[in-house]
């Protein structure tokens, strides 16, 4: 029924309306409308443009409020700055969007009250020129760029400052009980020394758990400002600390302090200071009201408490230290010594062995006289006594100062007593060798044979000389138990003895020497002139003999005469200078000669006859020497007598000229009477090398080389006759290069370490002789 | 005897007086009634009124002679001042000469500015009138070659007295008055047509009407183009009301 009636009435309006429908297009009405329409599009973007506007812009303070009120409501998630801005920008876009909103719903109200025809939102943004998102993004952003973080910074410090102000009156000074409990904590790991200020401030968390600010939701800048806050009150609360510690230090330190002995007493007279510092600071005129001034802190108590207790070992140590130690007196000492002199024998173990015996007691003694000193009450006396010797044997410190303080009485009295008792052994053993000038001249070779003329660093080293040699007999002395002392005693009388004759063997040597050099032309001309050798010994030994005695007299040396080694050197280097003169005065043709006939020797592959090895031997005697001396024919050239030298050797390597540009090798093994001859071209150094070492066999070198004599013999005894050397090597060819003799010699060194080590051999001694004259690179 | 359906039609409505149902009292629905009988009446009604207002505003007048002699010459001289201002050139707005948002028309200049006498409309119609009385028709209109007045003069009847000059008053007042209404027309649609075509935020646009209005009547006076009060007052002045 109603949509009937709906229908007629529509008909009878479209029947009327008419007229009414003709005006809606007039122009008037058309231009107010565009004129309404522009108008409220200027009003759109003035107001837009005041939306951020410093002065009035209502929606900017608007805009402010809400991040305010926004940041206060939900302090937690606003409390990073940084998330906070990030919420805010959210929030003041959609601000601004509302704002928007509203604004265009004004100018739209007023276009419409000014307008016939309705204006839409199409024709208004129509004349702002721009599509209404286009508008409303351009707002934003311009707002954003312009307007958004100067709000944020404005609304943040306004709620930071209204936060702070409701929150910063919370922070305060916590009771001494809550204080008391929180300091004790951090003090309870550490009781016996002081907290640091960093520990106090370390206690920020635990104040603001007391003073309930921990729980409270907070923008992090007011956080930030109620930290510093509670930080201040905890720096209040470390100085008066410090205070009261300092009190305690200055009262540690104070001498009358170190008087107290026990610990009880100490930790009274701290505690009395702590608190004196407390009533001053309470005296203090200008102090400021505001600030709370706590009694003695429980953690001072507890510092008291193990501060005392060090402080009852540190006094009894540097009592320790300071008091000389009285006992055990020498005539303990010398007893306990004389009781075990084998025990007592190093002073060492003599301290280790008197310590043992002496420091409890000692410690006991000097303890009983601190704790007497103190002035403590008899009825606690002991129990302190004992509480004070077991500090000693606990406490590192106290060990040690009485260790040192006992020490030192145990020291003084051993040195006094093992001078004496040292005194009386070595008396003893040196009363044997008063009567002993010198060494004899055997007993001085020996020495120097065996490696030992020289100053004895220790008895043991000289032990030998005293059970082996005539004129030392101490062995009795020696057997019986003694100090250490003693034994310096008569180590330093031998030395006595050995040192004269070290400086005068070694005087006869270096004239052995000296006078070689000087009659090298001497001897040169001797030669020249066929002086036999057995005559030019006799001068030599002469001049030797005058020479020595006149050093003895003005040295003022027991040593008259030459020592045999002595003699045996002279010999030794009259007999190098003599063959070294002859070879360099020999004919180049005789040498070849005999060096041809060597080469056909060895190539027979035999062993030398008897007669021929009379014919090579160097008579060592006088006589035979006096014999070559008066047939003056018969003289031998150097290279010759290397060449018998080598004969004689176990093993023996000839290198010689064969002609022209080729060369051979002989090998001789001694004993074992083999032989091996191969040739070579001296030209051809590496492939010259290869054959020379190649030509010597190992396994029948390792043979030869343990077919040697011993070296060594007791006392002399079975020693090798002084033909020491294993392997001769000589070179008799000039064509052999001087760079093959070398690579030679470095791989014939490196084969006989080689052999002697698998072997466990002593190293073979190798001597190397060569033709004057021979060709260089 | 009755029909198988009326019988059918009994019985139902047997039944449902049995079963307690009410019976429906009209023969018509309403929508036979809306169909049938309101919207005839309502159309005869309304073909009724529309014919009683035509019958009211055309139906044939005699006047009298110094009505007619006085309305030709009235008639002549507004006519001279119509062709004289220019009017009948803008038949519509299109007419206009524009130059950028700016009208640039030296004939509408001239109407625009020749209009301002339609804001004084009272002299305007004694001046009118007073050229009316004194128009002499030319031969040849199918009138006598007489002015008013020395029509007046042979016939003392034709003289004007209060009554007949009041018509003649009104008469030309109602052709100024069109003519005013022409020219507000075209001053409109240019003042529409300029803020159509200004840019967005230009110096002549304003959040304020009656401010935006004078901007726009300054300019256009500047460009000789001077607005009717009606026009340039619609929002009152730029200090007094508006938006």
């Amino acid at each position: 029924m109603i949509r009937h009636v709906g229908s007629m009435v529509f008909v009878v309006l479209l029947l009327l309306g008419g007229r009414s429908g003709a005006e809606e297009s007039s122009p008037k009405m058309r231009a107010k409308q565009l004129l309404a329409a522009r108008s409220a599009a200027e009003g759109l973007i003035e107001g837009r443009d005041q939306m951020g506007a410093d002065s009035g812009g209502s929606t900017a303070v608007l805009i402010e409020k809400r991040l305010h009120d926004a940041m206060l409501d939900d302090s937690k998630t606003h409390a990073d700055p940084k998330e906070s801005r990030g919420l805010c920008r959210e929030r003041t876009n959609d601000e601004v969007l509302q704002a928007l909103n509203v604004l265009e719903v004004n100018v739209l109200e007023s276009a419409a009250q000014h307008s016939p025809l309705p204006v839409s939102r199409e024709v208004l943004f129509d004349s702002v020129g721009v599509s209404r998102e286009s508008f409303r993004k351009a707002a934003l952003e311009h707002y954003a760029e312009r307007h958004a973080d100067r709000l944020f910074t404005q609304a943040r410090k306004r709620a930071v400052e209204r936060q702070l102000r409701e929150t910063s009156l919370r922070v305060g000074y916590p009771p001494q009980d809550h204080l008391n409990v929180m300091l004790s904590e951090i003090a309870e790991k550490k009781p016996a020394k002081p907290l640091r200020r960093a520990d106090i401030l370390s206690c920020e968390q635990a104040l603001e758990e007391n003073l309930g600010i921990d729980k409270l939701v907070l923008l992090s800048e007011v956080r930030t400002r109620l930290s510093q806050l509670a930080l201040q009150v905890l720096g209040e609360i470390a100085d008066q600390y410090a205070g009261q510690a300092d009190a305690l230090k200055k009262a540690a330190d104070a001498s009358e302090t170190a008087a107290l002995v026990s610990s009880e007493r100490i930790a009274a007279r701290l505690l009395s200071a702590a608190a004196s510092r407390v009533e001053q600071d309470r005296s203090e005129p200008n102090r400021d009201a505001a600030t709370t001034l706590y009694d003695v802190f429980a953690c001072v108590r507890l510092l008291v408490e193990a501060q005392s207790l060090e402080l009852e070992k540190r006094f009894l140590s540097l009592h320790a230290a300071g008091t000389d130690c009285m006992w055990p007196t020498d005539v303990d000492i010398d007893k306990t010594i004389r009781a075990d002199i084998k025990g007592h024998r190093a002073s060492e173990a003599s301290r280790t062995l008197l310590r043992d015996a002496f420091q409890a007691e000692a410690a006991r003694r000097i303890v009983t006289g601190y704790v007497e000193g103190g002035g403590i009450p008899d009825g606690s006396r002991d129990a302190l006594v004992q509480r004070l010797v077991a500090h000693v044997t606990d406490d590192e410190a106290c060990r040690k100062a009485f260790e040192a303080s006992i020490q030192k009485r145990l020291d003084a009295g051993a040195t006094a007593v093992r001078e004496t008792i040292s005194a009386m052994q070595a008396e003893d053993m040196l009363a044997e060798l008063a009567s002993v000038e010198r060494l004899g001249e055997r007993t001085v070779d020996w020495l120097y044979e065996t490696e030992r003329l020289g100053v004895f660093k220790s008895l043991e080293a000289a032990e030998e000389v005293l059970r082996s040699k005539e004129g030392l007999r101490v062995r009795a002395v020696l057997e019986s138990p003694r100090l250490e002392e003693a034994d310096a005693l008569l180590l330093e009388r031998l030395n006595a003895l050995v040192v004269p004759a070290e400086v005068a063997h070694k005087k006869q040597r270096s004239l052995i020497q000296k006078l070689a050099r000087e009659w090298q032309n001497a001897l040169k001309q001797d030669v020249a002139e066929g002086v036999s050798l057995s005559s030019i010994r006799k001068r030599w030994r002469a001049e030797i003999d005058a020479r020595y005695t006149n050093w003895v007299a003005s040295a003022a040396s027991v040593y008259v005469t030459l020592f045999p080694s002595s003699v045996a050197e002279l010999e030794k280097v009259l007999r190098q200078h003599y063959v070294s003169v002859v070879e360099s005065q020999s004919v180049e043709v005789k040498t070849t000669e005999k060096a041809m006939d060597a080469t056909q020797e060895i190539e027979t592959d035999q062993r030398p006859t008897e007669i021929e090895e009379k014919k090579l031997n160097v008579p060592d005697d006088e006589e035979s020497s006096a014999a070559s001396d008066s047939g003056g024919s018969e003289a031998v050239t150097p290279m010759e007598e290397a060449l018998m030298f080598a004969r004689r050797a176990p093993v023996s390597l000839v290198l010689s000229d064969i002609g022209p540009g080729s060369c051979e090798l002989r090998v001789s093994y001694g004993e074992l009477g083999r032989q091996r001859a191969v040739q070579f071209a001296p030209d051809a150094a590496d492939a010259a090398v290869d054959t020379i070492v190649g030509g010597v066999d190992p396994k029948t070198l390792l043979e030869a080389l343990s077919l040697r004599r011993p070296r060594k013999g007791f006392l002399g005894i079975g020693r090798r006759s002084p033909d020491p050397v294993d392997v001769v090597v000589v070179v008799e060819s000039r064509q052999v290069r001087y760079r093959t003799m070398v690579r030679v010699r470095e791989h014939l060194g490196a084969l006989l370490e080689e052999v002697s080590k698998a072997e466990g051999l002593d190293l073979p001694e190798m001597e190397w002789t060569a033709a004057s004259e021979m060709p260089s690179e | 005897m009755a029909k198988p359906g009326q019988e059918r039609a009994q019985i139902r409505r047997i039944q449902e007086r049995a079963k307690g149902r009410p019976e429906s009292v009209f023969a018509v629905s309403p929508n036979d009634v809306l169909v049938q009988i309101a919207l005839p009446l309502v159309l005869i009604l309304a073909i009724a009124t529309r014919l009683l207002m035509a019958s009211s505003q055309s139906g044939p007048s005699v006047m009298d002679l110094w009505k007619q002699y006085l309305l030709m010459r009235m008639d002549a001289v507004s006519g001279e001042w119509e062709r004289d201002s220019g009017l009948p050139e803008f038949v519509s707005f299109d007419r206009i000469q524009w130059e950028g948002a700016w009208p640039a028309d030296a004939r509408f200049s001239d109407l625009c500015t020749r209009a301002q006498e339609l804001t004084h409309s009272s002299s305007l119609t004694s001046n009118l009138l007073e050229r009316s009385l004194a128009y002499v028709p030319e031969a040849g209109e199918g009138d006598l070659v007489l002015s008013y007045h020395e029509l007046v003069e042979h016939y003392p009847e034709m003289a004007l007295d209060e009554e007949r000059r009041e018509f003649a008053l009104n008469h030309l007042e109602q052709r100024c008055r069109k003519w005013h209404a022409r020219v507000e027309n075209l001053q409109w649609e240019v003042v529409g047509q300029c803020v159509a075509l200004l840019p967005a935020g230009d110096e002549h646009l304003d959040k304020n009407l009656a401010t935006q209005m004078a901007l726009l009547s300054r300019e256009l006076e500047g460009r000789g183009v001077p607005l009717l009060p009606s026009v340039r007052e619609e929002y009152g002045t730029a200090t007094g009301e508006g938006q």
